[in-house]
């Protein structure tokens, strides 16, 4: 039986749309890193966490697009899902600050790593207004 | 090349540390002077404590907020944030003397103490193409506290 995280302090929506575990806790990689599909290295533009030297090195919405677009992804208009097609979504708070990433599975749900925490399943409503903020960008590339 | 950070100043005494004493436990518990680290994260100055604690006393110290810190960072991605909890910084302020709880933690948990050594030790021995990848960063410390003979703290 999948085990279910509820975090409803952090995620008030997983009440409703909770979160299912999908991995044991992890320091080793963060949420940018589990979108980018690398878990094994921590990803932060600063000089404690592995940042491409080729991406602007600043925590901006537009560094982390720069450093997804040097994966192939582009910026797309919606996270519902397509057929041969890889999304990302990009999430900030209130005042742009970019907080997680988030990687879209082959079914529509979206994988995430919580911090040090556990990886998880959910969806884009389990997440929306918790601590991360919200989706402001989402990225798509086409699956090969 | 290793990438070395701008010297950090700190107190003008000594860095001493506990040295390998008998069945590895801390030797070294005379007191000291406050000193003050600067740090260079927009966090200002971070001050040491003066106080002496005895080994159990900074144990428990060192875990209560160690503990604090795990539990309300968890779910960030933000270096700059993690760094600069309350809690994390309480564990600076401990200063020298932690090193070994610090050091043995981070060897058992992979947590991510570089900040808080770099801030304490005033080094960085942590390779450039190494950043990021927290098995390596955690081997360059401890490859570091061995080559200072640092004795990594047991747990009670």
């Amino acid at each position: 039986m999948p085990e279910e995280l509820k975090l409803p302090k952090e995620f008030p929506n997983t009440n409703i749309e909770p979160f299912v575990i999908t991995s044991p806790k992890a320091n080793a990689y963060n949420c940018i890193a589990w979108a980018y599909e690398d878990n094994t290295k921590w990803y932060w533009p600063d000089e404690y966490s592995y940042w491409p030297d080729s991406v602007i090195k600043e925590a901006t919405i537009n560094a982390l697009i720069a450093l997804f677009q040097k994966k192939g992804y582009e910026v797309c208009n919606n996270y519902e899902l397509e057929s041969n097609y890889k999304k990302v979504a990009i999430y900030a708070d209130s005042e742009n600050n970019p907080t997680h990433a988030a990687r879209q599975l082959a079914n529509g749900d979206w994988t995430s790593k919580l911090g040090r925490g556990n990886d998880v399943t959910h969806t884009i409503e389990s997440m929306a207004n918790g601590f991360y903020g919200n989706v402001k960008v989402v990225m798509k590339k086409a699956n090969h | 090349m290793r990438n070395r950070p701008p010297y950090i100043a700190k107190s003008n005494k000594p860095f001493a540390l506990p040295r390998r004493g008998n069945g590895g436990s801390l030797t070294n518990s005379s007191r000291r002077p406050a000193s003050t680290i600067h740090s260079r994260h927009g966090l200002g100055k971070i001050t040491s404590s003066t106080a002496s604690l005895d080994t159990q006393s900074l144990e428990a110290k060192f875990l209560q907020y160690k503990e604090i810190w795990e539990n309300e960072t968890l779910l960030l991605s933000d270096t700059s944030k993690i760094i600069s909890h309350p809690a994390y910084l309480n564990i600076i302020r401990l200063g020298s003397p932690v090193l070994p709880f610090i050091l043995k933690d981070m060897e058992q948990t992979q947590n991510h103490w570089f900040f808080a050594l770099q801030q304490i030790t005033g080094e960085n021995p942590v390779l450039k193409e190494h950043s990021g990848n927290i098995e390596e960063m955690i081997n360059d410390w401890l490859n570091w506290a061995n080559e200072k003979q640092i004795v990594l703290h047991k747990y009670n």
